[in-house]
């Protein structure tokens, strides 16, 4: 009884958690080691046969150090890829498990009972276990008790001994191993073994507790998401499930890695569960496949692909011209097939696939898509831009900004002979002109009628310029049916002659053909107006080449941009390609133009032979050069939207490729580029009478081809009526209407200029928008910085010119009460003196 | 033939045309008039002269009779062509031949020796050693140093007297391989790398099939090894290996690899001079095409190879730049002799290496060692001098300049200087206007004494410096601080108008955005300027408002407001009795002055006829300033109203930029390329004979010499105020601190 009581007084005293009374002492103190206290606080034999969970704790440490090694391994790899081959590799792989499980071995055999293949354990009940140093009571706020000991033993202790084990092994076997394949940089694998082992052990001493608790989770994350990251990797931007399984199969250390993976998974899960024979579990890796090829890279131009796929309309989309499957020219490209996409915008983008079916499929469903969009079944409404959301506030909506009206109003300050006109409501009488058109007061809406019959397509003479000081005007139309019986209609030539202001000078009427082509559009019923009908006018035949020879030219000259070989004289190509040449024609043209008007002062008729292509080129040029305000930004736009748009140039057919597109019905012709070559060559040579830069004018072009907005998919304003195109699309002229946008489109030189321009049309002035058509292919940074510091130079001028009249007019300020001031001390001055 | 001989038989010939090539303007009917030096065509009306420098003139050829009279074409290195249709055919006769006599026969009788500059430019040459450019790149260190070998040209004459050599060679090693080498030129130091490669020249050697020279191996050894970060280096020959190989059979020709171990060869095909004569003269032929058409333009200028050889020669110099910034090599560069197609490449790679060369001091630096001291010939290449045959000329140095000036178009922000600056150098290595471009070596000048006897180009360019820098430079851009190395494809390269066709202004843009960013630039300058002026005025005015006293600001202005003060204070004690009057006219006086002003400063200051407008009312209130008020003389130290509307009158707020009118004052046209001086004091655009440097402007803050048209210094010069500025005793200050401002800019 006194024993026990005894002992229960003994209990009563011992406190802490993990102190206790050892077999052979009366003392309450720390258990030996080998020992862990009871409930009864006696320390008791660790005897426990060794659990799963430890064993499984004790393998993940291992494990840890073994990715260590391998990863260290890998890293050697990468930096010496030549003289560290595979097998190499493999074997050091190899060699590290093989260290690793003797030193396992080993420490199992030097637990007691030692010379066994297991040892005995104590159980791990708290988190606290392994940290007692933090649970030494004090007794009485006196005396510290040390009950500090190995509580989890040997848990705490077996991690040290396998890592110790671990890199004598190591520095064992490694060095024979460098010794025998004579290659000393290997040994870095040791100094690395030797740098991380030591932060291990720390790791383990500091945070075992932690790591013993959460390691099944720790290995089941890990795997997972390691896998997870591998197959990013191995899938490296595929999108099908084929070629990226064909990668991860081809390769045998996709094939290891994995398998390692699923090894940890499942370690995690047996020590997690404590199960053994759940192994379907295995399989959860692959579920994360999926995840693995969603990653969306950050690749610009992938990025471009994966927006339209996205959007679900990506076939429609009217980017994608040309391309080329090259399949590989060489061995050495091995497995890589590019495929070329050369954008109507004058990019080129590559992409490689390294499956030649896929490359092929790809190639093929590309070619479809793109016969598809202009194909003659495809419809309009299916064109991106009437899917494009409004995604900015538009200021000043483009639909309307340039109205007829507003036109004619600016046009009536300066003559009152000319009226708007209805007769095309519902476009009754041509098809292909706006609804309402200006026309002179004195011709009746029943003349145009007639005269309308007598032009081709119906395109009857419409007022598109008025001069201001000579109120002389251009006039656009199409060719007059006259046919070979030279037929003509007294109702046509009224008009004609009615707009012909000042009938003391005979007008010009402009044939943008050659005499010959007039001849042969006479045989099939079209013509020019005969000098004996048209008394008034002289006529005059300036060729304008369109179409298919504008085509090819434009095709062949981009083709000689863009050809960076050494060998092929560029300036002979550049020759053959005639579209210089039809640059300075068009700005010969619009100077005659111009000049007639101008100089002559007289009225100029433009028509080709059905008023829309050349014509449009040649009136809109000569506006450029006679009228102050097409070269302001929004004049600019006005002068597109009226001389293009509502004139109807057929931007969707004739922009339905641009230079690398196999031409496929003859209607595509770069006429609209032309335009703004010819526009961009006045830019250069009068640096400082446009409001705009040449970003306004490469927007535009860009814009032609491919564009979110639906200001240049239509043929005409019929279409666009017919399709809605003011409710369901965006304008072109609301994004560029806004300040942001606008900002970088002016020209910091810019002082309006009334003068009418008179351009150089010599061959030497004609030079190569390099801006446009090299965009691509020079670094554009220089220049770039070059228009900063531009813009840098002039915002610092005219601060400085504000600021200098600021203090001019505070000096005044301030002069003007000193006078006051003096005349009033003057004053008191003479008071004074009279006083006196 | 003499000068004076020649001219005593012609000295002018009467109804002369000038055919303008282009038709698009009348002909015009003048004289020609012969001086010593140029030739002037004068038309009557005085609108349009002509000069042509002599020592410019290339070809004087005669053409067939037309109706008018028999031409006579007249074509100049700088690109200008005339063609003048003389009336009576013995006048053209005479004066071909005398055209034709004028190029000099020696070099005393050059233009250097005759010119005399104006008096603002110092014959004093500022000194240029070429110790001290090696001195910047870090030579001598250990692995360079220092020969005085060559001291007295016995070595290699076309060589300065210092040249450069790893520091392991011995004196009998380089006497050796100078032997080995064409016309003694050596390996030496060109450039050095701050990464430790280096660009040494030298001329090919005269190794024949077989001969070989161990001292000149040994250089080569001693060279590589001065860079330790590659064992390898490149020897390049910038030849085609068609020419290389033709020299062998002349005894000369390229190192032999066997011999030079470790080395790498490469060959740049660069054509040889005589090519590229006849393709200048080509090019030359394309622009005076009449009116051409856009096929037959292309066809000509492709058929010049023009382009092709500017880009074969970036090519050999991004490839040289490459290898020693990119692999770290050392690279020995030489031609047939080393003096043409090598200082092409060497200067133009180092151009693109160093941020310093593309400085307009870093370029004289370029242009000295490369070209001056290490012997271009530019009396040969250029044609200084009559010689039986002209095979000796060839646009070398050109081609140079149009290099970096392809480059200065890739990167507009990376160099100092501007195209302007490019075509002067160009122009005045032929013009002998100055004595650096005389003679083919150092040792020429030397013997000529040209440092003694003639002006110095550089002195000029730094009298000039400002027409000569570009406005874009931005020396912190990453372009202008790191090596350039771009790519150039046959595309990349255009076609220099504004060299050759200049004179053609209609063909040229018709508004030049680089003549307006100087303008701009300029513009900032003076108004800045200005704007402290009228600072400190307000400052003046506020401190006298506040504390009814005025003790102005700044110590200089007590000075001069002193002695205002006094002048004026002494004569008022004789005039008292005017006091009366006077304040009247004040009072009266002030506010509708004020008010005009106000008017100046809305209505804009372009119309010029504000400042003639006003300076005549200047005047009868300008006593006032002279005769002041008795007790008052606090008050009279502030700024009279008259002092600032004067100060204030002396600055134009805004100029006449842009839309410039085609006539200067003195009505001779203006083309576009011609850079237009705006007169600070009204705005107005004028051309360089129309302004004077030589006036203070009240209106500014500093004291430099400011930019006015003749018409304003007039009106400046008679108005009272003025004299009473300038008679200040504080000019000398002035002028120190002007100096300074010179310096800064």
């Amino acid at each position: 009884m006194s024993s026990n009581l005894l002992e229960k007084s003994k209990l009563s005293i011992c406190p802490g958690i993990y102190c206790g009374y050892q077999s052979n002492s009366t003392n309450c103190g720390a258990c030996q080691r080998g020992y862990r206290v009871n409930n009864e606080k006696i320390c008791q034999l660790c005897n426990e046969p060794l659990s799963l969970y430890n064993f499984m704790y004790i393998v993940f440490m291992a494990l840890l150090a073994l990715t260590f090694h391998w990863y260290f391994v890998n890293r050697l790899r990468k930096k010496k890829q030549r003289e560290f081959t595979f097998v190499k590799q493999t074997i050091l792989y190899f060699l590290s498990i093989f260290e690793i499980i003797l030193a396992f071995i080993f420490t199992l055999l030097s637990f007691p009972p030692i010379g066994k293949l297991t040892f005995n354990t104590c159980q791990v009940k708290l988190f606290s276990d392994f940290y007692p140093i933090f649970h030494n009571p004090i007794v009485n706020y006196r005396k510290k008790l040390r009950c500090s000991y190995e509580v989890v033993y040997p848990l705490q202790s077996v991690i040290f001994v396998l890592y110790t084990y671990a890199s004598l092994i190591m520095l064992f076997l490694r060095p024979i191993f460098v010794s025998i394949i004579r290659q000393k940089f290997i040994s870095a694998s040791i100094y690395s073994a030797l740098h991380f082992y030591p932060c291990l052990l720390i790791l383990h001493a500091l945070f075992g507790g932690l790591i013993y608790f959460t390691f099944p989770i720790l290995t089941i994350t890990s795997s997972i998401f390691l896998n997870a990251i591998h197959f990013t990797l191995v899938a490296n931007g595929e999108h099908d499930w084929i070629p990226f399984l064909r990668k991860l199969c081809g390769n045998m250390q996709n094939w290891i890695i994995y398998f390692i993976h699923v090894a940890l998974l499942l370690c995690g899960l047996i020590s997690l569960t404590e199960i053994e024979n759940k192994y379907d579990l295995i399989l959860l890796p692959i579920v994360f496949l999926p995840v693995s090829l969603k990653q969306p890279d950050g690749e610009l131009k992938e990025l471009w692909i994966f927006y339209t796929n996205m959007d679900g309309i990506q076939t429609k989309f009217p980017m994608k011209n040309e391309f080329r499957s090259q399949l590989p020219t060489s061995p050495s490209l091995s497995s890589k097939y590019t495929i070329t996409l050369r954008l109507k915008t004058l990019e080129t983008c590559h992409f490689d696939i390294s499956v030649l079916d896929e490359a092929i499929k790809l190639a093929e469903s590309l070619d479809a898509l793109i016969a598809h969009t202009d194909g003659p079944t495809f419809d309009v409404t299916f064109l991106f831009p009437f899917y494009f959301p409004r995604d900015f506030e538009v200021i000043q909506d483009g639909w309307t900004a340039f109205s007829v009206e507003s036109e004619f109003s600016r046009l009536q300050a300066i003559s009152d002979e000319w009226r708007i006109s209805d007769v095309n409501k519902n476009f009754a009488v041509c098809e292909t002109y706006s609804e309402r058109l200006v026309v002179p007061k004195s011709v009746s809406d029943d003349q145009l009628k007639r005269s309308a019959e007598f032009r081709s397509h119906g395109r009857f003479p419409v007022l598109c310029y008025l001069h201001k000081s000579s109120k002389s005007c251009i006039i656009r139309c199409a060719q007059p049916l006259i046919g070979a019986s030279v037929r003509r209609c007294k109702e046509d030539e009224a008009l004609v002659n009615s707009m012909l202001i000042q009938r003391h000078k005979k007008g010009w009427i402009l044939d943008t053909r050659h005499p010959n082509v007039v001849k042969l559009a006479q045989s099939k019923g079209g013509g020019c107006e005969p000098e004996q009908h048209y008394a008034l006018w002289k006529r005059l035949h300036r060729h304008l080449d369109k179409h298919t020879v504008l085509q090819e030219s434009f095709m062949k000259f981009i083709d000689a941009c863009i050809d960076q070989s050494e060998k092929d004289r560029w300036l002979s190509k550049l020759e053959n390609s005639n579209w210089l040449l039809h640059v300075k024609e068009a700005l010969t043209v619009a100077c005659i133009v111009a000049q007639t008007i101008d100089r002559e002062e007289t009225s100029v008729l433009v028509h080709g032979s059905d008023g829309w292509d050349t014509t449009l080129l040649v009136t809109s040029l000569a506006q450029v050069l006679l009228h102050p305000d097409c070269r302001t930004i929004t004049g600019f736009e006005a002068l597109i939207e009226r001389e293009w748009i509502q004139a109807g140039h057929q931007f969707r057919s004739r922009c339905a490729r641009s230079a690398f597109g196999k031409s496929s019905r003859g209607q595509e012709s770069p006429l609209f580029t032309l335009f703004l070559d010819c526009t961009w060559q006045l830019l250069q040579q009068f640096a400082c009478s446009f409001e705009f830069n040449d970003t306004l004018l490469i927007q535009l072009f860009e814009h032609t081809y491919s564009s979110k907005f639906g200001t240049f998919i239509f043929n005409n304003e019929k279409e666009k009526t017919k399709y809605n195109a003011v409710k369901k699309t965006v304008s072109l002229w609301s994004y560029f209407n806004r300040p942001e946008i606008l900002r970088t489109f002016l020209n910091p030189f810019y002082e309006p200029n009334l003068n009418v321009l008179w351009p150089s049309v010599a061959a030497q002035s004609i030079i190569l928008w390099r801006s446009l058509y090299l965009r691509f292919y020079e670094n554009q940074i220089p220049q770039q910085e070059a228009w900063d510091e531009y813009l840098i130079i002039k915002e610092k001028e005219l601060q400085l010119r504000s600021y200098v009249n600021k203090l001019r007019q505070e000096l005044l300020e301030l002069e003007r009460k000193c006078t006051e001031k003096n005349s009033n001390m003057i004053k008191m001055e003479k008071d004074s003196i009279t006083t006196a | 033939m003499d000068f004076a001989d020649s001219l005593a038989s012609l000295r002018s010939v009467e109804n002369v045309r000038l055919m303008d090539r282009f038709n698009n303007r009348p002909q015009i009917i003048g004289t020609i008039f012969l001086t010593s030096t140029h030739l002037i065509f004068v038309d009557p009306e005085g609108k349009r002269e002509t000069w042509i420098l002599h020592s410019l003139i290339s070809t004087v050829d005669r053409l067939p009779i037309t109706q008018y009279g028999s031409p006579l074409r007249i074509r100049t290195k700088h690109f200008f062509s005339a063609e003048f249709i003389i009336p009576k055919e013995r006048d053209c006769s005479d004066l071909h031949a005398t055209l034709s006599q004028l190029k000099p026969d020696s070099y005393e009788k050059l233009y250097c020796f005759l010119y005399q500059a104006p008096n603002h430019l110092e014959k004093v040459w500022d000194p240029f050693l070429l110790a001290t450019e090696y001195m910047r790149m870090g030579v001598p260190n250990p692995e360079w140093k220092v020969e005085d070998n060559n001291s007295n040209f016995d070595m290699c004459d076309t060589y300065p007297p210092l040249i450069y050599v790893p520091t392991s060679t011995t004196k009998s090693m380089l006497l050796g391989s100078s032997k080995f080498r064409s016309r003694g030129r050596l390996p030496v130091l060109s450039y050095l790398h701050p990464n430790g490669a280096s660009i040494t020249r030298c001329a090919q050697p005269l190794s024949g099939f077989s001969a070989r020279c161990l001292e000149d191996e040994q250089l080569l050894q001693c060279i590589l090894k001065t860079n330790s970060q590659s064992n390898t280096m490149y020897i390049i020959d910038t030849r085609p290996r068609i020419n290389a190989v033709a020299n062998r059979a002349a005894g000369k020709g390229y190192e032999n690899e066997v011999n030079y171990s470790n080395m790498q060869f490469k060959f740049c095909p660069i054509e040889n001079i005589h090519i590229m004569r006849s393709s200048l003269n080509k090019v030359l032929e394309a622009c005076e095409l009449k009116d051409p058409s856009m096929n037959q333009y292309l066809n000509a200028l492709d058929n010049t190879s023009w382009l092709q050889h500017i880009k074969a020669v970036l090519e050999a110099a991004i490839f040289i730049a490459r290898a020693i910034d990119v692999e770290k090599k050392n690279v020995l560069v030489h031609c047939s002799d080393g003096w043409d197609r090598t200082a092409q490449c060497c200067s133009l790679s180092s151009l693109l290496l160093s941020p310093y060369y593309r400085s307009i001091h870093g370029f004289r630096m370029l242009i000295e060692k490369e070209w001056f001291s290490f012997g271009h010939k530019f009396s040969d290449r250029c044609g200084h001098i009559r010689t039986s045959d002209n095979k000796e000329q060839s646009p070398v140095f050109l081609q140079f300049i149009e290099g970096v000036w392809q480059l200065t178009q890739l990167y507009p922000t990376a160099f100092e200087f501007n195209e302007r600056f490019l075509m002067s150098l160009h122009d005045h290595s032929h013009s002998c206007q100055y004595g650096n471009f005389i003679g083919n070596c150092e040792k020429d000048r030397f013997d000529l004494g040209v440092k003694d006897r003639t002006y110095s180009y550089w002195n000029y360019v730094l009298q000039n410096v400002n027409d000569f820098r570009n406005p874009l430079f931005r020396p912190q851009s990453s372009y202008a601080s790191e090596v350039l190395l771009p790519t150039i494809f046959p595309q990349t390269l255009k076609f220099w108008l504004n060299m050759y066709q200049r004179f053609e202004s209609g063909l040229l843009p018709k508004e030049n955005t680089a003549n307006t960013l100087i303008q701009l630039v300029d513009h900032t300058i003076a108004l800045n300027d200005h704007a402290r002026l009228l600072e400190k005025r307000i400052r003046e005015l506020r401190f006298s408002l506040e504390n009814g006293v005025t003790t102005p600001t700044s110590n200089e202005d007590i000075n001069e407001l002193q002695e205002n003060h006094n002048a004026t204070s002494s004569i008022e004690h004789d005039s008292g009795s005017s006091e009366n009057e006077l304040n009247q006219t004040t009072a009266e006086s002030d506010p509708p002055k004020s008010n005009q002003y106000l008017q100046l400063l809305n209505s804009s200051d372009v119309e010029s006829g504000i400042s003639s407008d006003y300076s005549p009312k200047t005047k009868p209130f300008s006593p006032s300033f002279i005769l002041p008020h008795q007790s008052s003389s606090e008050i009279n130290d502030i700024p009279t109203i008259e002092r600032i509307a004067f100060e204030l009158n002396s600055i134009a707020v805004d100029w006449r930029t842009y839309h410039a009118p085609l006539y200067c004052a003195c009505s001779s046209p203006f083309d576009s390329a011609q850079r237009k001086y705006n007169c600070w004091r009204c705005g107005e655009n004028f051309c360089i004979r129309c302004i004077e440097h030589g006036i203070r402007l009240p209106g500014l803050y500093s004291t430099n010499f400011a930019p006015v048209c003749k018409t304003c210094v007039r009106s400046i010069k008679t108005s009272p105020l003025y004299i009473d500025i300038s008679t200040s005793g504080k000019s000398n200050n002035r002028s120190l601190t002007s100096m300074d401002d010179k310096k800064q800019i």
